[in-house]
């Protein structure tokens, strides 16, 4: 990641978004497998 | 790169789309893929939070011009001192007029906070040597009852004791030590002049009253240059949006300087109209404070319209002062021989308390009148070409007079609400380095909005003939930008600027 200080502003703005918003999602799949789990337990 | 992560980010929910999730073993299959890829994307972001981090400190990386605050306390102490230089009176300079206001209106005041007036008007007395005692005040029965007690450092309760006694007796206590505190006043009156006059020759010592206001108006200057020009001052200012950032964009102040120029400039050719543009700035806010107080203004005209009825008025009033108060006096002396003397007689004694409390009423018409008349003769001293600013400059010298005209213009505000404009004006008149009113005569018939219009037409801007007339706050704002855009492209980078403000959302 070296080249993360040639980004613009703007740029590592945007992808502080996107990472952080993947991250989200990988949470709510976390989430949405749980509930899987708990229904198969019932 | 951030095509890249896009594109990495897309094939990893496409892998997570295809991995079965039908029994417990996928399942588990599955929540370790999530896992490995929220630690992978945990650790860039925290590289990325990282270098976001390296970015803020840098671009937040100055300080406050620390000249500013050395200037702004250097000019403060030497704003505090320009009252010895007005050509008021000692009454005005000490404060006294101010304070004998808020005690003669106690009924805005408790108790301690009316006590803590006298304490600090006796201070006044004892600063220009004048140590007084319970003989002073003897300008009827009560007040040298209450002050007795006073002077005697009696505590709040037991002032609170005598005052509640004599209330029902003495209803206009305050009015009635208000009333003889400016009887002593007027007979000290040369000790007030002498201490003032010495004042303001040791402040005059190697130099003059000019010189010392043009240190003032430039120290003046110099602080708000500080302040206008500091990075960290204006970064800050566009971070936290006291300036809005897009006001700031090339396409914007291109349309914005079109209200001082109607027509296509480059936006290369705007800086050469920074010094007129600052120039202007400042007549557009003394023009501003001119419709402010154009309430005070219309009135001293009147005045000055009508000084010629103004002469000798004083005279006569302080004659008449003086033969009341005498009479007063001479009832007070039989009162004491009727409670003290060899032939007591508390019935008639208190018939004259009764005289005494209705000459004071009087009296305090006639104090009122005398007061009004010193200062309305001040107007005989103005000459025939006499401009606004001499106008504002000689409503200085009566804060009753202030007082009362702000009270009209204002009657929905509360006291320390009066108090605050009073004192704003007071500061638009001594920091103001007029440039505009101090050439616009009294009667002049021009309106003044249309000189200044045509004044900067001829320096080259292109005003609208009606827009101080109509848009006069937008015009300000607007000029305020035109300045603050100056520094802005010379010393702010406005894309770390707006990055610093992303990351505060």
């Amino acid at each position: 990641m070296q080249e993360l200080n040639t980004l613009s502003n703007q740029e590592l703005l945007d992808l502080h978004k996107l990472i952080k918003d993947f991250l989200k999602y990988l949470e709510q799949e976390e989430k949405k497998l749980e509930n899987l789990g708990d229904n198969n337990a019932k | 790169m951030l095509n890249k992560y896009e594109t990495d980010i897309s094939i990893n929910k496409e892998v997570l789309n295809n991995l079965p999730k039908n029994n417990i073993k996928n399942q588990k299959k599955y929540q370790e893929k999530l896992k490995e890829l929220t630690n992978t994307y945990n650790d860039i972001l925290k590289l990325i939070e990282k270098e976001m981090h390296i970015r803020e400190e840098k671009y937040q990386d100055f300080k406050i011009n620390e000249l500013i605050n050395i200037t702004k306390t250097k000019k403060e102490n030497l704003y505090n001192n320009l009252y010895i230089l007005d050509n008021t009176t000692p009454y005005e300079k000490s404060n006294l007029s101010k304070l004998l206001y808020a005690l003669d209106n106690f009924f805005d005041n408790d108790l301690e906070s009316v006590n803590n007036i006298i304490k600090q008007i006796i201070l006044i007395f004892k600063n220009i040597n004048i140590e007084l005692t319970i003989k002073d005040f003897n300008y009827t029965y009560y007040v040298n009852l209450y002050m007795t007690k006073f002077l005697e450092n009696k505590s709040q309760e037991e002032l609170k004791l005598c005052f509640e006694d004599i209330y029902f007796k003495a209803p206009t206590l305050f009015k009635q030590i208000s009333l003889n505190f400016k009887y002593l006043y007027y007979t000290n009156i040369k000790k007030f002049l002498d201490y003032y006059k010495n004042l303001e020759n040791k402040m005059l010592e190697n130099t003059s009253s000019k010189e010392i206001y043009n240190k003032f108006f430039n120290l003046n200057d110099e602080y708000l240059k500080l302040v206008l020009e500091d990075k960290y001052t204006i970064s800050n200012k566009l971070i936290n949006g006291e300036f809005n950032i897009k006001n700031y964009t090339k396409e914007n102040i291109i349309n914005t300087f079109k209200l001082f120029i109607n027509k296509d400039i480059l936006e290369e050719n705007i800086i050469n109209y920074k010094d007129i543009m600052l120039k202007l700035l400042k007549s557009l806010i003394e023009y501003q404070g001119y419709l402010k107080y154009s309430f005070i203004i219309d009135d001293l005209k009147n005045k000055y319209n009508n000084k010629d009825k103004y002469k000798n008025i004083s005279l006569n009033k302080y004659k008449e002062l003086n033969k009341k108060q005498n009479n007063l006096f001479k009832i007070n002396k039989k009162i004491n021989k009727l409670l003290y003397g060899r032939f007591k007689n508390k019935n008639k004694a208190n018939l004259l308390i009764t005289t005494s409390i209705n000459i004071i009423n009087e009296l305090e018409k006639i104090y009122i009148e005398y007061e009004e008349s010193l200062f309305l003769e001040t107007f005989l001293n103005l000459d025939i070409d006499v401009n606004i600013f001499d106008l504002l400059n000689i409503s200085l010298g009566s804060y009753t007079y202030l007082i009362k005209i702000f009270k009209q213009e204002y009657s929905d505000l509360t006291n320390e609400e009066i108090e605050l404009e009073i004192n704003k004006y007071i500061r638009f008149i001594r920091e103001t380095k007029f440039t505009v009113l101090n050439h616009y005569l009294v009667n002049d018939s021009n309106e003044l909005d249309y000189i200044i219009v045509d004044k900067y037409n001829l320096l080259g801007l292109d005003l609208n003939k009606d827009s101080l007339k109509n848009d006069l706050d937008n015009l300000i704002l607007n000029a305020r930008i035109i300045l603050n855009y100056y520094e802005i492209k010379e010393k702010i980078n406005l894309d770390n600027i707006n990055y610093l403000i992303n990351i505060k959302k």
